[in-house]
């Protein structure tokens, strides 16, 4: 019997450690991650009042249907940073505004790694499992209209012939024309139409969905309290209080 | 470790061959229920995954079906492989290993079968829920938040048998078997239950949920795949060979150094991600130093094997275990080689990270298993399988499926990182280098699902009793029956 004994409590101790220095201790120490406020010099250049700016909740019913179609099997919100591991920040698609966006004089600005506040709206970040279609980090960067991404949800080859995701149809109706909504309808050609006389509308869930992937944004302004910097730095360095550099 | 076999008694043969007889009868009803109903799990998972192999390059078939998207099917065949067949044939192997090292007979089983239902309805309940939209997207916690509740309960009860048994053991050795399978029964409660809570129930910042789930992806197969499969290897590669395990002592060494390691490991699938660098550092570094008990196992296992390899090439029990052994060591080498920044920035989210994990619970575990349950079954129902011919047709379907699927997977996953990574290069070329390779991994499940439908069939014949009537009772030894039989009809 206290063979048994000291073999739980050995086990306790071994598998005790890892659990909680993995996973208790990180678990503790950011439980109350919460919005920083942006200092006054910071608001001008910034998305909304406090980093980050926060979701409506339409998107968040759109994570919950980003979660319950898997959609985190094919797609990742990782970009991943370092020259070490592998880069993906050169893709102009993922890097969020990127290389594509200047400060107020007309500079590059620098591209920032992702930051666990990137996430805060979400209940679990949807890190990805596997990276089949491309990465959705700054999917909102993309200037999609709605209409655009309705239809590549619903039909993803009518948008890009080589793509291999699913067509999400059960997110849309297919309704006979002449029941109103028809500025919703998806503009569908050739062999993805529907039948004549009849049209395909986004349900409420494809909304909630879009707005969420809409909302897709991870390369806020970093504010100087959480970057480090002290706030008089960005004026110094010519005004750019870009996101925070690598 | 002073021998495998029992016989460290002092009863005489005839007695002690009548104990294990009345071991196998008392738990007869609960192994062949874990058996069956999770070898029913293995073909809906099989189906559900070639389905989902099938869409990843024609993602027009059967497109209509909203619950038969990828991203519904992929889960719920991962999920059903794991928690309907995983689970259930280990747990059933389990429960008839230790009894036999115990010496013990069940006298109730009633509450472990019906443990045993709780624990179906909560995989069934979980895989239907993912098919209808309520999936999670976590790696093998995909069931919805409520359903643990099941899970957990119906394991307490079973991994409570285990230690009941263990604690009322009449042989005073303990075997290596058996510490595996005890730390198994102690370490998924702790990793299920601390996964669960803390992601559904008591959450922290996203990212910090993410690497929860990750390190439960992660620890799932070290401290749960990994230690049963490996019980049951250490069990049956001695009790086949008629050798006791080479060196006890190395065991052990294996024994702790998992221990140690394998709570650490699962976060480095999201190296460079948004989380403190060192949790993927540390898990990483972990997975890496994982070679070390992997070395001191295939050392003993190879020591223990030498000079009977040739039974290799008869006993169905030792072919089996032998080919997951190997891919247990390859597993290991993936593990750690994707955790290094030079390997992992191609295979990183790629269909190699699914290949490493495949490898572990196809290549490894299933396959041991298959081992397990040819030994195990005619025992347990007093008549000898039907045919050698049909098991060899059986492990070589399976061994050839296997490596075609992981070859597929990680080749796919070398390309698809390579091209993923190919400066200034369309992102839907890294999809199209491994679509070749994913119509190979369709064709590869369409050889195990053919390998295993044959199994399936035997096993029935079997449960039937219309095995080979050889007047050899259960209770011969392997060893015995091994030479006294006909290499083509081997039955240990």
């Amino acid at each position: 019997m206290t063979q048994i004994r000291s073999f739980t409590i050995l086990l306790a101790i071994t598998f005790g450690f890892p659990w909680f220095a993995l996973i208790l201790m990180p678990h503790l120490s950011f439980k109350d991650l919460a919005a920083t406020p942006y200092s006054e010099d910071e608001l001008e250049l910034a998305d909304g009042s406090s980093y980050p700016p926060g979701g409506a909740g339409r998107v968040s019913n759109g994570h919950d249907i980003y979660t319950a179609e898997g959609c985190a099997y094919c797609h990742t919100q990782m970009v991943r940073p370092s020259d070490q591991l592998g880069t993906d920040l050169w893709r102009d698609e993922w890097n969020g505004r990127g290389l594509k966006w200047s400060g107020d004089e007309g500079k590059p600005a620098p591209i920032r790694t992702l930051r666990p506040e990137d996430y805060l709206e979400e209940g679990v970040a949807h890190l990805g499992i596997q990276r089949v279609g491309p990465d959705l980090s700054n999917y909102g960067w993309r200037n999609l209209s709605d209409a655009e991404i309705h239809q590549s949800l619903y039909s993803p080859r009518s948008v890009k012939v080589r793509s291999n995701m699913p067509g999400y149809k059960h997110l849309y109706r297919v309704q006979r024309k002449g029941f109103g909504a028809e500025s919703k309808a998806l503009a569908l050609e050739g062999d993805f139409a529907p039948p004549a006389g009849y049209e395909v509308v986004p349900t409420p869930r494809a909304d909630a969905l879009v707005s969420y992937l809409k909302s897709l944004k991870k390369d806020h302004l970093v504010p100087n309290s959480l970057s480090g910097k002290s706030p008089a730095a960005p004026a110094a360095a010519g005004g750019v209080a870009a996101p925070e550099s690598q | 470790m002073a021998t495998q076999s029992n016989i460290v008694t002092t009863a005489t043969p005839e007695e002690d061959a009548q104990q294990r007889a009345a071991i196998d009868r008392s738990l007869r009803v609960p192994v062949l229920f874990f058996f069956v109903s999770g070898l029913a799990w293995l073909f809906v998972s099989l189906t559900l995954g070639l389905l989902a192999s099938l869409k990843y390059h024609s993602p027009d078939i059967i497109a209509s079906w909203q619950f038969l998207t990828y991203g519904r099917l992929q889960p719920a065949h991962l999920n059903a492989f794991i928690y309907g067949w995983v689970f259930q044939v280990g747990l059933g192997t389990a429960l008839w290993i230790m009894g036999r090292l115990c010496r013990i007979s069940l006298p109730r089983v009633a509450t472990l079968v019906v443990a045993g239902v709780l624990w179906n309805v909560g995989v069934s309940v979980g895989v239907a829920a993912i098919l209808l939209g309520q999936g999670t997207s976590m790696l093998f916690l995909d069931f919805p938040k409520g359903v643990w509740i099941m899970m957990i309960v119906a394991y307490c009860i079973i991994a409570g048998y285990l230690v009941m048994m263990f604690k009322a053991r009449r042989d005073g050795h303990v075997y290596i078997s058996q510490w595996y399978i005890l730390a198994a029964c102690f370490w998924f409660p702790w990793i299920y239950l601390t996964s669960n809570l803390l992601i559904h129930h008591f959450p922290s910042a996203a990212v910090i949920n993410a690497a929860i789930g990750s390190w439960y992806s992660g620890t799932l197969l070290m401290l749960w795949v990994v230690p049963i499969g490996l019980g049951v290897t250490y069990y049956l590669i001695p009790k086949v060979v008629g050798r006791p395990i080479h060196s006890y002592q190395l065991a052990l060494a294996s024994f702790w150094s998992l221990a140690l390691l394998g709570g650490w490991v699962g976060v480095q699938h999201y190296m460079g991600g948004p989380l403190p660098a060192w949790m993927p550092a540390v898990s990483g570094a972990a997975m890496i130093f994982m070679i070390v008990p992997m070395v001191f196992i295939a050392i003993n296992h190879y020591r223990t094997l030498k000079g009977s390899t040739e039974l290799v090439n008869y006993s169905p029990t030792l072919r089996f275990v032998f080919f997951g052994a190997i891919a247990f060591a390859i597993y290991i080498l993936l593990g750690a080689a994707f955790s290094l920044f030079r390997f992992g920035k191609y295979f990183q989210f790629s269909h190699g990270e699914l290949g490493a994990q495949m490898t572990a619970l196809y290549g490894f575990f299933t396959m041991v298993m298959f081992g397990a349950i040819y030994f195990i079954m005619p025992r347990l129902m007093g008549c000898e399988w039907r045919s050698g011919k049909w098991i060899r047709f059986h492990f070589w379907f399976s061994a050839y499926g296997t490596s075609a699927m992981l070859i597929c997977l990680l080749m796919a996953g070398l390309f698809q990182g390579q091209q993923a990574l190919a400066y200034d290069a369309d992102h839907v070329l890294s999809v199209e280098v491994a679509k070749g390779f994913m119509v190979g991994r369709s064709l590869a499940w369409i050889l195990i699902i053919l390998s295993n439908t044959m199994f399936f069939f035997h096993v029935l014949l079997m449960l039937c009793r219309l095995g080979r009537r050889s007047g050899q009772a259960t209770y011969i030894h392997p060893e015995k029956a091994a030479k006294e039989m006909n290499p083509a009809q081997a039955q240990a």
